[in-house]
């Protein structure tokens, strides 16, 4: 079907507001160059619905998409036929701030959302890449995490019901809005991190928090990753809850605090970030009594490295820039890639001095931020010269991530690698129950096609 | 049952890892629910081995395989509702490993679950999900149920626990969901198994996580003269963001049975009590203590205890875990229901719990997770008269669905099961419904596992089931 015809069979079917025609516009909808042949923006799930049916009737390929800040995350789409442009879904549904419940359309953008949880003290602990712009729905689609899992967990321990849209053009549940709930299957859990390709997530029930008194955050410096590590390992081992722990390399370190931009609080902007030191960087909240509990313990696991506490006003910056590192990263570098990889806490010394020591062989720049659960991000930055090294260096990184009984995949992807699988190992053992969840939420393969491959390559 | 099947399963486990005589399989026609229904035998795997060889074997001669642990849940989730084998995991009750650097643990499925904890508390650690159960209820189960207990209020319930999985699969095949390190990439398959009630696959391996004991722990007592005043309490803790570890509720009827069998030192002339725990930090810990002593007075309990020591502690938590065991001491029977509201709406959901029981003039006990939301209203009857049975049905489905009218569940945590496949439609659209069957055939395509369960058998809601009457003389017919 041409693009003219897909534009006069949508607007005779949906709204024609929510037609995207402009070429302009519709050029904004590109993914790697790839224009979609129409674009629509609906304002209802019964649009969506619609707009479903007919792409299934014609076998064409939906894209759903917030704010567009993640399509790094899958490959270069050889099928987009049409963009889904889910932010005219913007409204808050419920809120119940006694419960501690809220239910609210996928487009609600994040911080608006936090604003409106915020007048009642209460917030959800996604602080999450590209806050300021992405959406609710973007998010949970992506199974993006926080450095707040330390204490809150992830999208698949706050997120109560979903409602989303089949691929035959229905309106599915799963869940509830009541914290405690095992009625059913909890389809929500397969869609969280499913990056569209189970069905367009349209509305999502979350518990939300009580925002915690004031935040604090301790970040001690370390001449090895060793020490780094080790510190992480004593908080584990102590009773202090934190919000995050999280290690961070010297280029990290450089490009969170000291690039243009990073506006530190003139407090520690003097004598903040020392230079080539891996940093430990702790949140957390509390009563002063708290507090100061925190500071003596954590100074006291620190022993005579350089440390620095950062009080109410200065913490929540440097916490916000640190969770932000996949953008800041992004934005400071070109033609990035970012692995993300999950590893036992006790690993992650050895883990991080491997993939050190590779990139290092390589002459790749590397980033790194480790949370202390377990969760590592890595931005590799490849030279003129080094860039043809980059999927072996990869592949090293894979194995190494393997041999260490953890896992690795490709986040994020410069174009060079767009058409590369995220995971290097289609042999999961998982495969068959996955590839035939995907035949039955999407028996056409409409949704985000592309997007199911970074799992299983030979998918598409 | 087929003979040749019976002689197969026996030389695959022995002959004694095998029940086929009546009086053997009488136990297993029971579990923690009013429902019964008799298997037609009970295998004793004591390996993954085994159990991959059970589905060849079950799945050769087309018979339902239903998983057990302890027969603890209250859904009827390990009863053979279509008869077939019960597969009992009683033999494979090891802790495979205890990694005390990472927190974790990988089990067999038919370990207690308090086992575990007790077995990595001298490093500090615990298992944090805490059935009523768990003295008696197995990991496994668990994990099926995805059971929640008291503590699930602060630390979530088991899927908030679990890692990893090993299962055999209605497919046949063995498979490894999730891993030991954290955000296993691709879909979340682990998530979608815990609590799938048996009917995805039977659990051989968990991976769970360890949670490290609070340094400091204070349970306090509120006692009430009024209900309301004693759910307004819970209401207005929730509102106010204090976040308590358990906040436990107990009517006054269920405090004098409670207080004549296990001497806890509940007050009888009480109407409510609320059971109320906090821990943490120590500097935490006396802070939400205040926090929540302050509302508690300001809802007008008229007395306030802590537990002075772990003593007294332990017998406060004694009181609330046996309040079941106490109800079975004076009732003939009784029947646990297990509904969710929003918290705001206790209040009013107690009120019409007891214009239920008003109406039909039954006894309801109220003994519940009350932070959460999570109701047991604990409705007494005497099954020898047919009439007060169907009543105490009708009472509970009263009670359900008003929970639903306000915005709650049908079950919090003990699972559909075969209690409330019928009440499914009350939720879940015909679209859910069937999305979540075709999500159970990838899994389960024959149906062999756990056949008659979570789905509603007949269409249309609304009528009002009645359950073939329990028989505890005799063993009732299989349908």
């Amino acid at each position: 079907m041409s693009v003219t015809d897909i534009s006069s069979r949508l607007s005779s079917l949906a709204d024609s507001k929510c037609i995207v025609s402009n070429p302009i516009q519709l050029a904004s909808y590109q993914i790697d160059g790839v224009t979609p042949s129409a674009a629509l923006r609906p304002a209802s799930v019964e649009q969506i619905v619609e707009i479903v049916k007919f792409a299934a009737a014609e076998k064409l390929a939906i894209i759903p998409r917030g704010a567009r800040t993640k399509f790094g995350m899958i490959p270069r789409p050889q099928r987009y036929d049409l963009a889904l442009d889910m932010t005219a879904l913007d409204r808050i549904v419920a809120y119940d701030p006694a419960d501690l419940t809220l239910s609210v359309e996928s487009g609600v953008p994040l911080h608006r959302l936090a604003g409106v949880l915020a007048g009642h003290r209460q917030f959800l602990p996604l602080q999450v890449p590209f806050f300021d712009r992405a959406t609710v729905g973007g998010t949970i689609a992506s199974g993006i995490d926080s450095p707040l899992r330390q204490l809150y967990g992830t999208a698949r321990d706050f997120v109560l019901g979903m409602e989303f849209v089949t691929a035959a053009g229905r309106i599915a549940k799963s869940g509830g809005r009541v914290v405690k709930n095992v009625s059913g299957y909890d389809l929500h859990k397969l869609m969280i991190g499913a990056c569209g390709t189970l069905g367009v997530i349209s509305k999502i029930n979350f518990r939300t928090f009580p925002t915690p008194a004031t935040t604090h955050a301790f970040i001690a410096f370390f001449e090895t990753v060793n020490r780094a590590a080790e510190m992480s390992r004593r908080i584990a081992e102590s009773p202090l809850r934190p919000l995050n722990v999280e290690i961070v390399n010297p280029a990290a370190v450089a490009l969170l605090f000291s690039a243009p931009g990073a506006q530190m609080p003139r407090a520690v902007a003097g004598e903040f970030p020392p230079r080539d030191q891996w940093a430990l960087i702790i949140g957390f909240s509390g009563i002063a009594k708290v507090i100061d509990r925190y500071e003596r313990e954590l100074r006291g696991m620190a022993g005579d490295t350089d440390a620095i506490s950062l009080d109410e006003e200065a913490a929540p910056p440097v916490l916000a820039r640190l969770s932000e590192f996949v953008s800041i990263a992004l934005g400071a570098w070109p033609e990035i890639v970012i692995l993300k990889a999950g590893m036992l806490p006790n690993q992650l010394s050895p883990f991080l001095r491997n993939v050190t020591s590779i990139s290092e062989a390589a002459s790749l720049q590397l980033a790194v931020v480790a949370r202390g659960v377990g969760v590592v991000y890595f931005a590799l930055q490849p030279d003129p010269r080094s860039i043809a090294a980059l999927p072996q260096v990869i592949e090293n990184i894979f194995q190494a991530s393997g041999q260490r009984g953890g896992h690795a995949e490709i986040f994020w992807r410069p174009r060079m690698l767009r058409e590369m699988p995220a995971s290097l190992n289609p042999k999961r053992p998982d495969f068959a129950q996955m590839r035939n969840l995907k035949k039955t939420f999407d028996p056409e393969n409409i949704f985000a096609p592309d997007a199911f491959s970074r799992w299983i390559p030979d998918a598409r | 049952m087929n003979p040749r099947l019976l002689r197969d399963l026996k030389k695959l486990l022995g002959a004694d890892g095998v029940l086929s005589e009546p009086e053997d399989l009488l136990l297993y026609e029971y579990d923690g629910s009013v429902e019964t229904a008799r298997p037609d035998c009970v295998v004793f795997p004591r390996s993954t081995a085994d159990v991959v060889e059970l589905f060849r074997l079950a799945n050769r001669h087309k018979t339902p395989l239903v998983g057990r642990g302890a027969g603890t849940g209250l859904s009827g989730g390990a009863l053979a509702r279509q008869g077939g084998i019960i597969t009992s995991f009683a033999r494979m009750n090891r802790i495979l490993a205890i990694d005390i650097e990472n927190q974790r643990a990988v089990v067999q499925p038919g370990v207690v679950n308090s086992d575990l904890s007790a077995a990595v508390a001298h490093l500090g650690l615990h298992f944090a999900p805490d059935p009523s159960s768990q003295k008696a209820c197995t990991i496994g189960g668990n994990v099926s149920e995805n059971s929640g207990g008291p503590h699930t209020l602060a630390y979530g319930v088991t899927t908030n626990h679990v890692l990893a999985l090993e299962a055999v699969l209605g497919t046949g095949e063995l498979v490894r969901f999730g891993s030991a390190a954290l955000d296993s990439p691709g879909y979340d398959l682990t998530g979608i198994f815990v609590g799938s009630e048996g009917t995805f696959g039977l659990v051989t391996e968990i991976t769970v996580k360890l949670i490290r004991l609070p340094e400091a722990v204070k349970t306090l007592l509120a006692i009430y003269n009024s209900v309301n005043d004693a759910t307004e309490t819970v209401a207005e803790i929730t509102a106010r963001g204090i976040t308590p570890s358990a906040c436990e509720m107990l009517d006054g009827w269920t405090i004098r049975a409670v207080e004549e069998y296990v001497h806890a030192g509940f007050p009888l002339d009480a109407t409510a009590i609320l059971l109320i725990e906090v821990d943490g930090l120590l500097e935490e810990v006396e802070d939400a203590l205040l926090h929540v002593k302050e509302v508690c007075t300001m809802h007008r309990a008229r007395e306030v205890r802590v537990a002075r020591d772990e003593r007294e502690r332990e017998l406060l938590w004694k009181g609330r875990k046996n309040a079941f065991g106490a109800v079975g001491r004076i009732a003939p029977s009784y029947y646990t229901q297990d509904g969710v509201i929003p918290r705001s709406k206790l209040p009013a959901t107690l009120r019409r719990v007891g214009e239920v029981s008003r109406k039909y003039g039954l006894q309801i006990g109220n003994v519940f997770h009350a932070g959460d939301g999570n109701l047991h209203p604990i409705i007494l009857f005497d099954e020898r008269d047919e009439r007060q049975f169907r009543d105490a049905v009708r009472a509970a489905d009263e009670i359900i669905d008003f929970c639903v009218h306000v915005g709650g569940a049908i079950t919090g945590e003990h699972g559909v099961g075969m209690e409330k496949d019928r009440l499914m439609p009350l939720i879940f659209t015909e679209t859910d419904l069937d999305l979540m069957k075709q999500v159970h055939d990838v899994f389960n395509p024959a149906g062999l596992l756990n056949p008659g369960k979570i789905f509603p058998t007949s269409k249309g809601c609304g009528e009002i089931y009645v359950r073939p009457q329990p028989q505890l003389s005799s063993p009732p017919a299989r349908a």
